[in-house]
């Protein structure tokens, strides 16, 4: 093996790691969500970038938030909150309400590294 | 552009071309995306029986998707009129018998008799931790209307009262044909009936030809069938999701069973630093303590729905004793600690997220 043959798998092996490196994503991890309102789908979102989303439900305004790849509710004009303390949903297949204003997330992604349905 | 002259420079440049390509090949082959039939995955969700319902159906070869959305119209039909007759509280059905149990004998419908039938074996099976007849309780706490919800716990004399009548109140008759007079009885229902309707949505879907579907009325599923070449992939909510783990585990499922949770986190209100939750301890009138949240396995739903509130109100020292009692055999609790114990019919079937303390149970 020559010298050059060397530098040649050197450098073949390092397209390899830049190139996972580039694409590789967390198992499960979804790619966009969609917003539901009353049912309703009224908007898809990529999960990148770092921003806030309302979305004006029966009851008033819904604030997500979208963060390193997760989403959540932050606010919502519900007594109880539950949709906030549902917390991150970062995983293909997951989804959280906030029912008294009718808004719904549901998350999408890879579907053969996603789940299909979430129990809780 | 004209290759170098040298001719070890023109083979390394070849091979170095030859080595990228297959490099970038590979590299494209391990994460290329997955080739899937999402075209034969229908999924539909929508806003019914108090909380978000999902259904994923796989198409087999020449079903159309056009004829699968008009079969999940006619399952969104058959929902409501569904939430509509078993609703504690509203016009329907339950909620008219509701209003004369008090005073009067009423005799219960006869589309409605399988379920209180049911639900009258599984009261008794589970000696009184599952109990349809806890309404006045429930509305106590606030926990029947989630536009109401309180922030304080109720009265403790008019919980007490509550109580006391509830145990003195006459028990649901096993044949379901009639009930009452039942002073301080308000049936609900809640703990049992969306099991029911998730059962019921599987064997319409089945009827209309769907062999592979999920119906998901919020996390109480039921299966069938698979997702084409796959299992059907279900996870299972942390109760305590943090920013890392929202799900507790996963686990796959070939179909026709039903995988239902009970949870502290569904419906509740801190007051004090303490969490009060809707999953009622009929005894006591207290949210049940001791568990964060009781999977149960199992083919039908009304029984995993009405097993999952009764372990959890069975609580730490119990629960495997009134699973038993139900006949349940694949069953998980999350403790107070948060620590997993499984039974070891279950185990082997479910992957945890890393972390967990978990002890498998006879």
């Amino acid at each position: 093996m020559t010298r050059a043959d060397v530098i040649a798998i050197g450098l073949a092996a390092a397209a390899v790691g830049a190139t996972y490196a580039h694409f590789w994503q967390p198992a499960m991890a979804a790619t966009q969500f969609e917003v539901r309102i009353a049912g309703q789908p009224s908007g898809r979102y990529a999960l990148d970038g770092n921003r806030d989303i309302l979305v004006e439900g029966r009851l008033g305004p819904s604030r997500l938030r979208i963060e390193n790849g997760r989403v959540r509710f932050i606010a919502s004009p519900c007594r109880n909150k539950v949709c906030v303390h549902s917390g991150w949903l970062s995983h293909g297949g997951d989804a959280a309400a906030c029912l008294p204003n009718r808004v719904s997330i549901s998350l999408l992604g890879d579907a053969e590294a996603s789940v299909d349905a979430v129990s809780f | 552009m004209r290759l170098p002259e040298s001719p070890h420079l023109r083979l390394f440049l070849r091979r170095l071309i030859l080595g990228l390509g297959l490099a970038l090949l590979f590299a494209w082959l391990a994460l290329r995306p997955r080739p899937d039939n999402d075209d034969r995955l229908v999924v539909r969700e929508w806003l019914a029986m108090g909380t978000l319902v999902s259904v994923s159906l796989y198409l087999d070869e020449g079903q159309s998707r056009a004829a699968a959305e008009s079969a999940l119209t006619g399952l969104e039909g058959l929902l409501a009129d569904y939430e509509r007759r078993w609703r504690a509280w509203g016009d329907g059905e339950l909620a008219a018998l509701n209003a004369r149990l008090a005073q009067e004998r009423v005799s219960i419908p006869a589309t409605m008799q399988p379920l209180f039938a049911r639900a009258a074996e599984l009261s008794s099976a589970s000696a009184g931790r599952f109990d349809v007849r806890i309404g006045r309780l429930v509305e106590l706490w606030g926990f029947h209307d989630e536009t109401q919800f309180r922030s304080t716990p109720p009265d403790p004399v008019a919980l007490n009262q509550a109580v006391a009548a509830l145990a003195k109140a006459p028990p649901l008759p096993p044949d379901g044909h009639a009930y009452g007079p039942a002073p301080g009885v308000w049936l609900d229902f809640g703990a049992i009936a969306k099991g029911d309707a998730v059962d019921r949505a599987i064997d319409h879907l089945r009827s209309e030809g769907y062999a592979n579907a999920i119906v998901n009325a919020g996390g109480n599923l039921r299966t069938c069938g698979r997702r084409g070449n796959r299992a059907w992939r279900i996870g299972i909510r942390h109760p305590r999701p943090d920013d890392r783990h929202r799900l507790l585990a996963t686990l796959e499922s070939t179909g026709d069973e039903a995988i239902i949770t009970s949870g502290d986190y569904e419906r509740y209100f801190e007051f004090d630093g303490h969490r009060y939750h809707h999953l009622l301890d009929p005894h006591s009138g207290q949210p049940a303590q001791g568990l964060q949240a009781v999977t149960v396995v199992t083919q039908n739903g009304a029984l995993a729905d009405a097993a999952s509130t009764a372990l959890f109100v069975a609580g730490p020292q119990h629960w495997r004793e009134v699973a038993r009692a139900l006949g349940i055999d694949q069953a998980f609790v999350v403790t107070a600690e948060g620590d997993v114990e499984i039974t070891a019919a279950l185990a082997p079937r479910v992957t945890f997220i890393d972390g967990l303390h978990i002890k498998t149970v006879p």
